[in-house]
């Protein structure tokens, strides 16, 4: 061996013997673990049940969603259920006279155009729930006065008892797409009144 | 399942230790969660593809000069780069993915608390647990993995930062394309609200705590009662807690209404420092302490192995000093050549590793100790060998 060659390092020799649990702590880890990320699906199904406004509408929120803001003015109910940024805002008007294309068209007209600029509505096409409610659907793309991009589906229906229920689901420009089966079931399975 | 007596071996210096079940369980939570980002940062990337680009670049240019430190923060010894980086993926991929998961508690707050109260403290009491929770089970489970690499708290600090350091990067990256709208205007003011008045405080303090309480509970087992031991690491991940708490809670809260125009920018990184610079100040001190318990070890240990073969006593004054370290160092490299300088480097770290058998053994004249001594002693007779080495050898460049 060269003398500029470093030496060799001696095989390693462990001369103190400490007992060591092997797959006791690592179940333990995978434990904790499991139970944040899993506990609300139990714990939060337990306790939060469905998110109503009483008498008009009961969405049955996917794992995840919370309802973070509910409203009510006169004959105006609001609730927002969120996951991260994506968000479904349900509208409900309590004796309203008009169909679901009007109910649609008053939602675009008033509420986002009031909420966005630069506001491009699609075209409405026929919707039903799964209840069999019929009512309206259509798409939009809006800026937020942050200068954020949204895209949002509507989707409008007048209820048998009278009422006019708006599910509103929204997401930054691109995630929709991400949310779309959660919140089509959310909509699909909702209690009209 | 049955216990096993294993010899505990000096080092497993990497990540890839394949016959640990810890090994296994990391790998399988690390891959769950790069499919799972790999997927939710795609999407994002739609929102914008300058402002993804600019994002990423802005994040490397802070995560790398951070990671460097962080890694350079051990006094005596440098974490092995397998570990280092799987801390850090564990913190970017598996510990956002768990916590996208867990966001289901914001629900069981409203549900317990009400919608109002969730909205203003929901965020302020799930994310400080569940993330300091994921995080540190990373760290934990690293040190399942390679236990003798995480011997002190310092260990157990840079593995936490890390750790800490790869979650807010990706964090970041989502807030940027999200929250801020994704646009190069919106990511460069989230840059300067998320990182430039921020980027001190935050993940990288949080869960660097919570890796010195692992470090301190794994390490001084003989010597530290396992009650002691438990209390002090409630102690740190209670502040590591605490502090992640007050940052997301609104107490404090000074930072300027919405919109933000003009001077009033300059406000961002004076609010935030009110929320951060306490605890920024605390983990200054906690490292600061736990270097001095590290330079207590290396002296109660090293000392009397002084004038054996392992090392001298100027060996010692110089090994005890990181900066009188490099100094021997550069003055070998300038007096005897790069090969010489790098062999002594290698000595030093065998001396520090001499230390740390000489802790674990029971006897002096155990086998592994003594076999460390004549290693010792032959790299220093082979950096002898070297023209120009011999002379100032032992007294790092004194001359």
């Amino acid at each position: 061996m060269s003398t500029l060659d470093p030496p060799v390092r001696p095989d390693e020799v462990g001369s103190q013997r400490r007992v060591e649990r092997r797959w006791l702590p690592v179940l333990g880890v995978i434990a904790v673990i499991l139970a944040v990320t899993l506990g609300p699906r139990g714990v939060g199904e337990a306790l939060s049940g469905p998110a109503t406004i009483e008498g008009l509408v009961t969405v049955h929120a996917e794992a995840g969603w919370s309802v973070v803001t509910r409203r009510d003015e006169g004959s105006v109910h609001q609730l927002l259920l969120r996951k991260g940024s994506d968000g479904l805002l349900v509208v409900a008007l309590a004796g309203y006279g008009g169909t679901a294309a009007d109910l649609g068209r008053e939602y675009a007209a008033r509420a986002l155009r009031g909420e966005y600029r630069g506001l491009s509505v699609g075209e409405p096409a026929p919707a039903t729930l799964g209840s069999g409610v019929s009512g309206v659907r259509f798409g939009y793309v809006g800026v937020t006065n942050q200068g954020s991009t949204v895209e949002g589906i509507v989707v409008a229906v007048q209820t048998p008892g009278g009422n006019g229920i708006v599910f509103d689901a929204f997401a930054p420009e691109g995630s929709l797409a991400a949310a779309i089966d959660e919140v089509g079931r959310m909509i699909d399975g909702a209690e009209v009144h | 399942m049955a216990e096993r007596v294993r010899f505990a071996a000096l080092h497993h210096r990497s990540l890839f230790q394949t016959r640990q079940p810890a090994f296994w369980a990391f790998v399988a939570f690390l891959s769950y969660g790069a499919v799972r980002m790999v997927g939710v940062l795609s999407r994002l990337s739609e929102v914008s593809r300058s402002g993804w680009a600019l994002s990423w670049l802005l994040l490397l240019l802070y995560a790398a000069p951070v990671f460097v430190l962080i890694y350079r923060f051990d006094l005596y010894e440098h974490e092995p780069l397998s570990l280092v980086f799987g801390a850090f993926a564990w913190g970017a991929l598996a510990a956002t993915a768990l916590s996208i998961d867990a966001t289901g508690w914001n629900q069981v707050v409203a549900s317990v608390f009400g919608t109002d109260f969730a909205a203003r403290w929901g965020a302020a009491i799930t994310a400080p647990l569940v993330e300091e929770i994921l995080k540190g089970a990373g760290v934990v489970l690293l040190y399942l993995v390679a236990r003798d690499e995480v011997d002190d708290v310092m260990d157990g600090f840079v593995y936490g930062a890390l750790c800490g350091l790869g979650f807010a990067l990706v964090e970041d990256v989502l807030y940027f394309m999200a929250a801020f709208g994704g646009t190069p205007a919106g990511v460069l003011q989230g840059f300067y609200v998320r990182v430039l008045s921020s980027g001190l405080y935050g993940h990288v303090l949080y869960t660097g705590l919570t890796g010195m309480a692992v470090g301190y509970v794994v390490s001084g087992r003989d010597a530290v009662p396992i009650g002691r031991r438990l209390a002090v690491a409630s102690g740190l991940c209670a502040l590591a807690v605490g502090g992640h708490f007050l940052w997301n809670s609104p107490l404090l809260d000074l930072m300027p209404a919405s919109p933000v125009t003009g001077a009033r920018w300059l406000l961002v990184p004076v609010a935030l420092a009110v929320k951060g610079l306490p605890l920024l100040l605390l983990v200054g001190l906690a490292v600061r302490l736990a270097r001095r318990r590290e330079r207590r070890w290396l002296d109660g240990v090293l000392t009397a192995e002084v004038g054996l073969d392992g090392i001298s006593k100027e060996e010692l004054a110089t090994l005890r000093i990181p900066k009188a370290r490099r100094a021997a160092i550069a003055a070998m490299q300038a007096r005897a050549g790069r090969r010489a300088a790098a062999l002594l480097g290698r000595l030093q770290r065998e001396q520090i590793t001499l230390a740390m058998v000489a802790s674990r053994v029971a006897i002096p004249g155990d086998p592994a100790l003594v076999a460390q001594r004549d290693y010792c002693r032959s790299l220093r007779d082979a950096l002898a060998a070297i023209p120009g080495a011999a002379p100032t050898l032992v007294s790092g460049g004194a001359g």
